[in-house]
């Protein structure tokens, strides 16, 4: 009886050893929640929901999504809102309605958007199965992993009354701009595109700027102030709302 | 309630294979598979004692290299190269690669490609379009048509051997207006594709690809494994 208490007591220990303490990563993509009992590599990961080939891995995006990496940006966004709250203010004071009006508008824009810490990692399998530099070990934590159909259209934000446009194929920021509804004091110069997992573009579109530059699939596409309607103690805005719209989920 | 449901059932699934932790890859069988010498060619004993099917595959001038199928996946035939790049081949297209200087990251409108057919279904006049999606300047959505010009019969010789096939030959039509010419050559008996010479772009060279392995298998040389 002792012997066999001992031999239940050993056999249940080691597998809670293995079962411990629920999963360590928790990767959630569409509805689905994949769970892993040890770290897992990013290749097990964007394999395992790798099922059809429709999926478009260019335009995949992952996001940590855990109280503490959401909180840092919650914070970078009350700072960015505080900036817009001073320049609606600067402004105002300045007898510019119109321009007030944009940044409000920006402002209850960026209040809603959901934020969480995108990683800016190969995720195509295939690449991130054949290169170990390519293929870390995932920290702890709660992910989103957003891939999906090659998108028909493109995200918008920034000073634009638009929040999307019909995908274009072969077509270039300056054909984007074209279907824009740009708010008052949005550059008609330069548009920023902000492809999946990647740093920031700019784009040259202007008269005398102009520049051709194509928009990949996936992309979010950022019309910013014009740099001339900003008073000098603003004039990282711009930069300061992409930074933060590198970290905003779009559903 | 349901997404507690699901991450149970996903935990529950994961945590089974969990403990073992093994990742299923190909790795160690390409290790043993790859001959060190690119533009070397594969003996029929080599190809005999293959674990993973071969691929030789010229891209313009460099070397011919060996490649090895690393993956079968959703319908899509994975080679990867000794320096880790990938060709990905749909019913022998080419669909994707990866670790070139241009990568083609996605083709759109493959399900009416005529090589989805059976060899003997493939005839003059079948078309088809799509758009093709590239990783350097974000160049994304560019056309490209193709259309069956011709088929006939044609030799080709493989390990010593004649082959009978039956060769496909395809125009290509890129967005800038420029063209191309594929060249597929199907075995006649089986239906197999041998070989083919295809262009994905213009600034691409051409690429040629010879299905060595489903040559070893129709002359009873290599075992049937995995098989295009």
């Amino acid at each position: 009886m002792r012997v066999f208490s001992f031999v239940a007591l050993t056999v249940l220990s080691f597998t809670s050893f293995c079962y411990a303490a629920g999963p360590v990563v928790l990767v959630k993509h569409q509805e689905q929640y994949n769970g892993y009992m040890k770290l897992p590599r990013l290749s097990e990961v964007v394999t395992t929901v790798n099922t059809v080939p429709a999926l478009y891995w260019p335009a995949a995006r992952l996001y940590k999504t855990d109280p503490e990496s959401v909180n840092a940006l919650e914070l970078q966004r009350q700072e960015l809102l505080k900036v817009l709250a001073n320049l609606k203010q600067a402004y105002l004071l300045d007898d510019e309605a119109e321009l007030a009006a944009s940044t409000e508008a920006l402002s209850q824009d960026v209040k809603n958007w959901v934020l969480a810490e995108q990683l800016f990692l190969a995720l195509d399998p295939d690449k991130v199965r054949a290169k170990p530099a390519l293929n870390p070990i995932l920290r702890a934590g709660q992910y989103l992993l957003q891939v999906e159909n090659r998108s028909e259209t493109i995200t918008v934000a920034g000073f634009a009354q638009n929040t999307e446009v019909q995908f274009i194929n072969a077509a270039d920021a300056s054909d984007y701009f074209a279907g824009i509804k740009p708010l008052a004091g949005a550059s008609s110069s330069f548009l920023y595109i902000l492809p999946a997992a990647q740093q920031v573009i700019q784009a040259k579109i202007g008269l005398w700027n102009s520049q051709r530059q194509d928009v990949p699939a996936g992309a979010i596409l950022y019309v910013p102030f014009e740099q001339r309607n900003l008073p000098s103690e603003f004039e990282n805005l711009n930069q300061q709302v992409i930074e933060l719209l590198q970290h905003r989920v779009v559903l | 309630m349901p997404k507690y449901a699901a991450i149970f059932y996903s935990v529950a699934f994961l945590s089974l294979a969990g403990c073992s932790n093994t990742v299923r890859t190909y790795t160690d069988t390409l290790k043993l598979a790859f001959n060190p010498g690119e533009g070397a060619t594969l003996t029929k004993e080599q190809l005999a004692d293959r674990k993973a099917d071969a691929l030789y595959a010229t891209v313009g001038t460099l070397p011919r290299a060996q490649l090895a199928l690393a993956y079968i996946e959703h319908g899509q035939y994975k080679w990867i190269s000794a320096d880790n790049a990938f060709l990905v081949l749909e019913h022998g297209r080419l669909v994707k690669t990866t670790g070139f200087d241009n990568d083609l990251l996605f083709v759109t409108g493959t399900d009416k490609d005529p090589l989805k057919q059976p060899m003997t279904k493939i005839q003059p006049g079948q078309q088809w379009q799509g758009a093709t999606d590239w990783a350097v300047h974000q160049e994304t959505g560019y056309k490209i048509s193709y259309e069956i010009a011709d088929i006939r019969v044609d030799k080709i010789e493989l390990l010593d051997r004649q082959f009978d096939t039956k060769l496909v030959t395809e125009l290509v039509t890129f967005s800038n207006g420029e063209t191309a010419v594929n060249l597929f050559w199907f075995d006649l008996s089986s239906g197999l594709l041998l070989k083919s010479q295809q262009h994905i772009a213009p600034f691409w060279p051409a690429v040629e690809l010879i299905h060595i392995s489903s040559a070893a298998r129709l002359m009873g040389i290599a075992k049937s494994g995995s098989r295009k």
